[in-house]
């Protein structure tokens, strides 16, 4: 999934430089920014600002996550960055990022909904999954929570993961 | 009331720490290993997940099932884990041992008639197939010991480690009821399946209990309600999708139905309310549909054969009971219209009936199965569904008592006396 998520919009020069902390779409982007700057990939003015505005479905991570699939960015080769390169540390990051306290009040929330419906889902899995997302992303899943069947349930993530 | 005082001062003063060092701090704080809850009445039992193939692990799942359901861990049964292929090779060999099925197989052709089976569906190799796909793990009376089909989990994995508690609850409930001998009493089928419920329902409960505490939850939290509720209609949706739905009752209503059933039982009575169940099992599967209802469901019912015509010989005869009356009329109607027709079941047999091959063709198969609900609303009810999800069928409806009668081959009944 997040692979899908983000793009690379490479239409510039310089952007917004390098981010110490801040969100997960200004992590990405400063990083992604940085790549096109190294590779020779930028066209025209406004890689930050481009990048920012088409990428902010990334928002939905944390930036502990963001920083981490950054860290990882910012190492691949030129023909790394045309190729797998960003699937892949996205894909990487996910181990790395450590679950929150934030995460496992969520988690054990989301398992014993989850259980009540047949899930076998552990408050362990559930940590290693959702550790990347947000606060605010768990705040508005956990919202599905109330309802009030198992299809409903499960008809609120979809559609709450569609409206990230 | 000081305790509480202090408690309340101590939880005062984290916010003020924790906005010192900088806002969200104790949210983004690293995290200590998860801390397991477990089953009420078992606190002195560590929880926590591990490999079932370690014997250390197998003992502590032994010692939770006997602490779940109040009997002594006693000695540890040898635990075997088996790939899915050696798992169908060991059916292969069991069933090899059997009576082979009749050639030709009325009561899979009967079955089919009704939808309740698909052609083949008896032979060997479906039935390998059919086991194959949802067995995890079983429990030999023979040899006393277990056997994990290794489904490719971890088996460090909490659905492991429950899997291992299921088995090891029908360990001890070997060491206090002679299981063989149990499942020796049914006179039906229908009987058979709803002792099953028994055996496999205690599992399923102390298991589920179990597996909320190694996922990481509290038990005591848990609405069981609602999970016997979603476990049974997914049961239900599972088994419809299947290509020969009656023919997985076992799987479908043993664990689920059961553990709701059980588990009604376990509330009210505890567990020497359990016990008492294998002395005196549900005669039907209709008790397990009216788990909920004070009253126990009557007595089957049962019909009397109807007289076939010349040429034709009885085969076999079974009863679907509630569940089997469930799915046919699921299958027409869905489940929704289907579950207070079937929870108005009072009794049926299916009669399977073989033609002669006097002409050297291959004989025909007739199936007659005769039902009586609570009410005559009920069975017109069935047989609105049944005549449309059977057009070729006779369905005949008289005050509660439905007989539909189905052949292969374009035969009628006329000469027969339904």
């Amino acid at each position: 999934m997040a692979a899908a998520l983000w793009s690379q919009l490479w239409g510039c020069a310089g952007g917004s430089g390098d981010a110490k902390g801040g969100d997960a779409v200004e992590l990405f982007c400063s990083a992604d920014c940085s790549n096109a700057g190294r590779c020779g990939f930028l066209v025209e003015g406004g890689c930050g600002d481009r990048c920012r505005q088409y990428n902010t479905a990334l928002a939905i991570y944390s930036s502990s996550y963001m920083e981490a699939t950054s860290r990882c960015l910012r190492t691949l080769s030129c023909a790394a960055i045309s190729g797998d390169g960003y699937q892949e540390c996205f894909e990487q990051a996910t181990g790395l990022t450590a679950p929150t306290a934030t995460t496992r009040a969520f988690c054990e929330d989301w398992v014993s909904t989850w259980f009540e419906c047949g899930s076998w889902l552990s408050v362990t899995e559930c940590e290693q999954d959702f550790a990347r997302f947000s606060a605010q992303t768990l705040q508005q899943l956990a919202q599905c929570e109330a309802a009030e069947s198992c299809q409903a349930l499960s008809d609120c993530v979809v559609a709450t993961w569609e409206g990230l | 009331m000081p305790r509480r005082t202090t408690l309340a001062l101590a939880l005062a003063a984290v916010p003020a720490l924790a906005a010192c060092s900088g806002g969200d701090a104790d949210a983004d704080a690293p995290l200590g290993p998860l801390r397991y809850h477990p089953v009420p009445g078992c606190e002195a039992l560590d929880h926590t997940p591990c490999d079932i193939r370690e014997a250390t692990c197998q003992q502590r799942m032994l010692e939770i099932a006997a602490c779940v359901r109040g009997s002594e861990a006693g000695r540890l049964p040898p635990v075997a884990l088996m790939s899915k292929t050696a798992y169908a090779a060991y059916l292969e060999e069991q069933l090899a041992a059997e009576e082979p099925r009749p050639d030709p197989d009325h009561l899979e052709r009967g079955l089919a008639l009704l939808q309740l089976a698909a052609p083949g569906a008896l032979s060997p190799s479906a039935t390998i197939e059919r086991s194959v796909d949802w067995v995890g793990g079983f429990y030999r009376f023979d040899t006393r010991d277990i056997v994990i089909v290794d489904p490719g989990e971890p088996m460090n994995a909490p659905i492991m480690n429950a899997l291992l508690v299921h088995e090891m609850v029908h360990v001890l409930q070997h060491r206090d009821v002679d299981l063989v001998a149990y499942y020796e009493q049914p006179a039906t089928d229908d009987a058979s399946l709803a002792a099953a419920a028994v055996v496999e329902g205690e599992g399923r409960l102390h298991e589920a209990r179990a597996l909320a505490s190694f996922v990481g939850i509290r038990p005591e939290e848990v609405d069981w309600v609602d999970y016997d509720r979603a476990a049974i209609d997914n049961a239900n949706a599972w088994a419809l999708e299947q290509p020969s739905p009656y023919l997985v009752s076992y799987a479908a209503v043993a664990y689920a139905y059961g553990a709701r059933f059980v588990r009604a039982v376990w509330e009210a009575d505890g567990l020497e309310g359990v016990r008492a169940l294998f002395a005196d099992p549900p005669d039907s599967t209709l008790a397990l549909f009216a788990s909920a209802e004070a009253e126990p469901p009557p007595p089957p019912r049962e019909p009397a054969p109807p007289s076939a015509a010349p040429g034709w010989a009885s085969q076999s005869e079974i009863v679907l009971g509630a569940w089997g009356t469930f799915v046919l009329l699921s299958l027409g109607a869905g489940t929704d219209a289907a579950h207070p027709v079937a929870s108005a079941w009072r009794g049926d047999r299916l009669f399977v009936y073989g033609g002669d091959d006097s002409s050297g063709g291959e004989p025909e198969t007739a199936v007659v199965w005769k039902v009586e609900l609570s009410d005559a609303a009920s069975a017109a009810a069935a047989a609105t569904i049944v005549s449309e999800l059977l057009p070729d069928a006779n369905v005949e409806l008289t005050g509660a008592a439905l007989v539909v009668a189905a052949a292969s081959g374009g035969a009628t009944f006329d000469d027969w006396t339904l």
